[in-house]
């Protein structure tokens, strides 16, 4: 089996480290003995849906979030919708999930229009939103590091999981939000370090679109498990 | 009643230094306490000396070490703030330990941090500014590169009379400043290192820059397509790069054959931004070679401690572009030693440890580690990170404490050296668990 990874402008957008969701997949990937090819895309190159079996769009400066959108509005708009649409798998983080979203407000009034591919609102504020978060999706938690200055209003799409701790979207409890085969999400750490149960469901999401169905074997996740355990305890401390 | 505060300051101040020194030393609280009592009293101090500052995001300490010392040994009397103690305080707490070379028209080598170099650039009235590099650091700390490079750029204007020492091969330099500047760089780097995250843009029209050559991240020799900005002369150059080591680099520097004894090409940059300084200050170049090639480290900057009998050699790493550099010169290593790494995430390494996923350690894959240490308050994070990379997680040990990163150095590696990279809190604490072991024998 192989997987086609597309990473959008890497050079462009690579801040926080979000690029290690792409080697973790990668890594997960091969060690299953799953071939993994993953595509760079740059700045000028052509994004063609059917190329991809999982699409990542990560967090940047705001000039060069400017120039991704306006890039991706002006020639690619058309292809990624099609991703979108037929459920593709992708995985956007901090700025990377505001591009994709209907339109950005900001605090003088002013707006924008993001791609639209996410039937999202966000809002720029002038706090900050900095630290550990902590989110439950079901059974799993993940923990994140979040640094933005944008809510995310996800109407009634469903979160990616309830916060415990963090501000979230918007400081309402939740956080990210999941939309055919999206997830967008504030959170860096980057979020499938220490979340192995949600890299295998992206992995098996984006193998069985093309594969039919696909059984991943497990993994040793101590060192995933170890530090959830030591980091929920240092951030809920049990008397 | 201005004059009887200065005094009073500086009194108490040295008292301070006195009792806290007592105590083991390293605070800036007499600094602290100065400054509360006479809020002038870093100009006042500051005034007797020939200041020179170094700023940047990796290399300060290194850096200012080494001029200090290519100073010192052409016969000056010259005084640093050697505990990296960087901040308005220390500084303060700097010249009143020194007081009494006050009198001695000293130089005063001061690395200082980027974000406080405005507050207190006109306060020293430095002969030079020289800046090393800057660089993506703590993510959570400065948000982005352009503030820091506006931060220093503001702190040149409160200086006007001070001469620019500056990374010619960083793009965001190049700039015309109202102080006299000289440029240092690379002739050649031989290499065209094309990895990094170090953003390639012009600074003048935003286009992706095109390199002759990259020495590292977006260092080198660059020109813009676009709008026609290229590097600037170089004053000061490395004209050839003759051999990197394991525990060296050799080098020609204007002429000058020089070696620099601590390894890596971020420590042959910080070399050439010394050898620019001193220079511009007067020293002649085969001095400074003598002094380069002598330059024992600093304080958890590449520093070998021995425990046991093993060598432990301590590498500071503080933001991706420093610790790539820094892997890159440990694999350089020919013979079979450890690999120790300590992560924390305390505020001074920056909060935020997604920062390793920007480092390349999968370079790491060139080296064969006997042992791989893990340690810090974030340990299983680098675990993640290392075993992503591509390290074999059989050869791990995983440390939660700073005793057990010391049994497994003295009994689980067979090999006498051992290579740790630590963040600055986790070097800082281990090195005083150290010293409370009797390892060490000074703790700054």
């Amino acid at each position: 089996m192989e997987l086609r990874i597309c990473h959008l402008y890497p050079q462009l957008l690579n801040l926080n480290g979000d690029y290690g969701n792409v080697a973790i997949l990668c890594d997960r990937a091969k060690r299953r003995g799953i071939d993994v090819k993953v595509t760079a895309l740059a700045y000028g190159q052509r994004f063609i849906a059917k190329d991809y079996d999982f699409v990542f769009l990560g967090n940047g400066q705001p000039d060069e979030l400017s120039a991704v959108l306006a890039e991706l509005t002006a020639y690619d708009f058309e292809e990624l919708k099609k991703y979108v649409d037929e459920n593709g798998v992708l995985l956007a983080v901090g700025g990377g999930y505001e591009l994709l979203g209907e339109e950005i407000r900001f605090p003088d009034g002013t707006q924008k229009d993001g791609l639209g591919l996410l039937p999202v609102r966000f809002e720029k504020t002038e706090k900050r939103f900095i630290g550990n978060a902590v989110i439950r999706d079901g059974d799993h938690v993940y923990i994140g590091f979040e640094n933005h200055d944008g809510r995310a209003e996800i109407g009634a799409l469903p979160p990616l999981g309830e916060v415990l701790l963090g501000f979230g979207n918007d400081e309402g409890g939740y956080e990210g939000c999941r939309y055919n085969g999206v997830i967008g999400t504030y959170l860096h750490g980057p979020l499938l370090a220490k979340a192995p149960e949600l890299a295998d469901e992206l992995l098996i999401a984006s193998l069985s679109k093309r594969y039919g169905s696909v059984t991943l074997s497990q993994l040793d996740n101590t060192f995933e498990q170890r530090a959830r355990e030591q980091l929920l305890q240092r951030f809920f401390p049990t008397e | 009643m201005a004059v009887i505060r200065k005094i009073l300051s500086v009194w108490i101040g040295r008292l301070l230094v006195w009792l806290t020194g007592i105590l083991g030393g390293g605070t800036n609280l007499p600094g602290e306490i100065s400054l509360r009592l006479c809020p002038q009293i870093l100009r006042y101090l500051a005034a007797n000396y020939r200041v020179v500052a170094v700023t940047g995001t990796n290399g300060k300490t290194t850096t200012a070490a080494m001029i200090q010392q290519i100073l010192k040994h052409n016969g000056h009397t010259a005084i640093n703030n050697s505990s990296g103690a960087n901040l308005k305080a220390g500084l303060v707490t700097c010249f009143l330990q020194n007081y009494r070379y006050s009198r001695k028209h000293a130089f005063a080598v001061l690395e200082v941090d980027e974000a406080y170099l405005p507050r207190v650039s006109a306060d020293l009235n430095p002969v030079i500014i020289a800046v090393t590099n800057i660089f993506r650091d703590q993510l959570d700390r400065f948000g982005a590169v352009e503030r820091t490079r506006d931060l220093i750029f503001q702190a040149f204007s409160n200086a006007p009379e001070s001469k620019l020492v500056l990374n010619g091969d960083l793009p965001m330099l190049n700039q015309s400043f109202e102080n006299e500047t000289v440029y240092y760089g690379f002739d050649d780097a031989g290499s065209c290192d094309s990895t990094g995250t170090e953003g390639r843009f012009c600074p003048e029209c935003g286009n992706t820059l095109t390199y002759n050559s990259v020495v590292y991240g977006n260092l080198g020799d660059y020109c813009c397509e676009q709008c026609s900005l290229k590097r600037p002369v170089l004053q000061y150059r490395v004209e050839k790069l003759t051999q990197l080591r394991a525990d060296a680099s050799d080098a020609v520097i204007n002429g000058q054959a020089v070696t620099v004894s601590q390894a890596g090409l971020y420590n042959l940059y910080n070399g050439l931004c010394a050898f620019a300084c001193a220079a511009e200050l007067g020293v002649p170049s085969d001095v400074i070679a003598e002094s380069l090639s002598v330059q024992e480290s600093r304080f958890g900057r590449q520093e070998i401690i021995g425990i046991g009998d093993k060598q432990v050699r301590v590498i500071l790493v503080k933001n991706p572009a420093g610790c790539s550099e820094a892997i890159k010169t440990v694999v350089l290593e020919q013979d079979t030693s450890s690999l120790a790494v300590l992560l924390n995430d305390r505020l001074g390494d920056g909060t935020d440890v997604s920062w390793i996923y920007d480092a390349d350690f999968e370079a790491l894959s060139k080296m064969n580690p006997d042992k791989v240490l893990v340690g810090g308050t974030r340990l299983y994070d680098m675990a993640i990170r290392l075993q992503t990379a591509g390290l074999n997680t059989e050869k791990f040990v995983l440390c939660e404490e700073y005793k057990d990163v010391l049994d497994a150095i003295l009994n689980k590696t067979a090999f006498p050296k051992v290579y740790l990279l630590a963040t600055y809190s986790a070097m800082v604490e281990f090195r005083r668990f150290l010293y409370k072991k009797g390892y060490l024998k000074k703790m700054w």
